[in-house]
């Protein structure tokens, strides 16, 4: 903190500030009672299917801002979480820790390895998803819409979610971490076609 | 013999304690011309650039920040370029008034050959943001990590001030829009996280608050 001189007349409030929000009073203790900061696997390849089974562990699993872990009981442990609140620690991750977690990143934005990271293990990682809309690190980049496949990403400037399959109509289902008020799970989006949103892909899949 | 090493002493000691006076475009730093109370440390004052959206120059901060998207119909108003000592920002705002985006800059290494090594984009609710938009995607010359958030100052606020190692950085209010600071104490690249040490002042640097913003990255 920055050292004070004695002052008379100007009154200081000295008050540890969380990131804005009005959570005054929410607050569960689902990562506290679960979650770790255990350090990740390093693996030598992912692969789409690999990916897929992670984020699914994660659907239905609540969401939470700048989160996160979760538990796969297919349940929001810690529902009704105030909007954009990080402090809260709740279940879930939020859409772009998600995907940073889905897609076995580093911490490092230098370092396009492949890292296995545990449900439990409360990370977030470097990346908003206007980064990974702008394909900044090392192991993201932008792509054109028309390429994406299964696994990879549409990022506007507030949000990412993934590619889950294709509808028969050749819409796209898509996997990701929508909000509070959503949870993580699996929606029909039209993202493809907005002009909001971009490609992206993470570098380095075997299949 | 001894009046030598005391004087040594001393101005080691003095250079310990002198803020730095360049920033980081290389440009002289000056004097923050107010004494801020409860500020005992050395201060360097940032530069604010107020600028058009409608007449940017090219080449400017704000130009480069926009990039190749279309100017003048997303972003209207005034943009705010700002130059610290290890720091560069751009802060914009959406004609629609929902969202601010920001463009940031430092001397240190990123993946690719880019001009902004992070950035932001914070949606606006009734004005104001509810996260300050952590972004710690930059790093120093020497590869300290730097992070970058959104201050919202006080409505007298003229001064804000942000604890640097060894000195503090002093950024003055610009535009109405909020104030990008950066810090590169206490960021911790494994929580994602990082926490500034603030003091708002006003215009003759009387002391209106002072804080802690303890930010992680979201969204």
């Amino acid at each position: 903190m920055l050292r004070l001189r004695s002052f008379a007349a100007t009154f200081a409030a000295a008050c540890c500030l969380a990131a804005a929000g009005t959570a005054s009073g929410y607050h569960t203790r689902f990562v506290a009672d679960n979650c770790n900061y255990a350090a990740p696997t390093p693996t030598s390849y992912i692969t789409r299917d690999g990916s897929t089974t992670v984020a699914l562990r994660a659907r239905f699993e609540g969401y939470q801002w700048g989160g996160g872990c979760w538990n796969d009981n297919d349940r929001d442990d810690s529902p009704g979480d105030p909007v954009e609140t990080p402090g809260t620690g709740g279940e879930g991750g939020d859409c772009s820790g998600f995907t940073f977690k889905v897609w076995r990143e580093s911490e490092s934005t230098s370092n396009a390895g492949f890292y296995q990271w545990g449900m439990f293990r409360f990370v977030h990682g470097p990346y908003v998803a206007a980064d990974f809309k702008n394909g900044v690190g090392a192991p993201n980049v932008t792509a054109s819409k028309s390429s994406l496949i299964r696994m990879d990403a549409f990022a506007s400037s507030g949000h990412i979610g993934m590619i889950y399959a294709k509808n028969a109509d050749g819409s796209d289902q898509i996997i990701e971490a929508k909000g509070e008020a959503y949870g993580t799970n699996i929606w029909t989006r039209t993202y493809r076609g907005s002009s909001s949103y971009g490609g992206v892909r993470r570098t380095g899949w075997s299949s | 013999m001894i009046l030598m090493l005391l004087l040594a002493a001393v101005s080691c000691s003095l250079d310990d304690e002198r803020a730095p006076t360049t920033l980081m475009d290389g440009s002289a730093a000056r004097v923050v011309p107010v004494t801020l109370d409860g500020v005992e440390e050395p201060t360097v004052l940032t530069r604010a650039r107020i600028v058009r959206v409608g007449k940017l120059e090219r080449g400017s901060a704000a130009a480069e920040c926009l990039g190749g998207r279309a100017r003048g119909s997303w972003v209207s108003g005034v943009a705010v370029e700002r130059m610290g000592v290890t720091s560069e920002s751009v802060t914009l705002r959406e004609t629609s008034g929902r969202a601010l985006h920001a463009c940031d800059d430092s001397p240190g290494d990123r993946d690719t050959d880019r001009r902004w090594c992070g950035g932001a984009y914070g949606v606006l609710i009734a004005g104001r943001l509810r996260d300050p938009r952590l972004s710690i995607l930059c790093s120093t010359g020497d590869g300290t990590l730097l992070g970058f958030v959104w201050i919202q100052p006080g409505a007298a606020t003229r001064y804000v001030a942000v604890e640097q190692s060894g000195f503090v950085e002093v950024y003055e209010t610009a535009g109405g829009l909020p104030v990008r600071v950066s810090t590169t104490t206490h960021v911790d690249l494994e929580h994602s996280s990082a926490a500034f040490s603030v003091s708002e002042h006003d215009a003759s640097g009387s002391l209106l608050r002072t804080y802690e913003l303890r930010a992680v990255v979201a969204g």
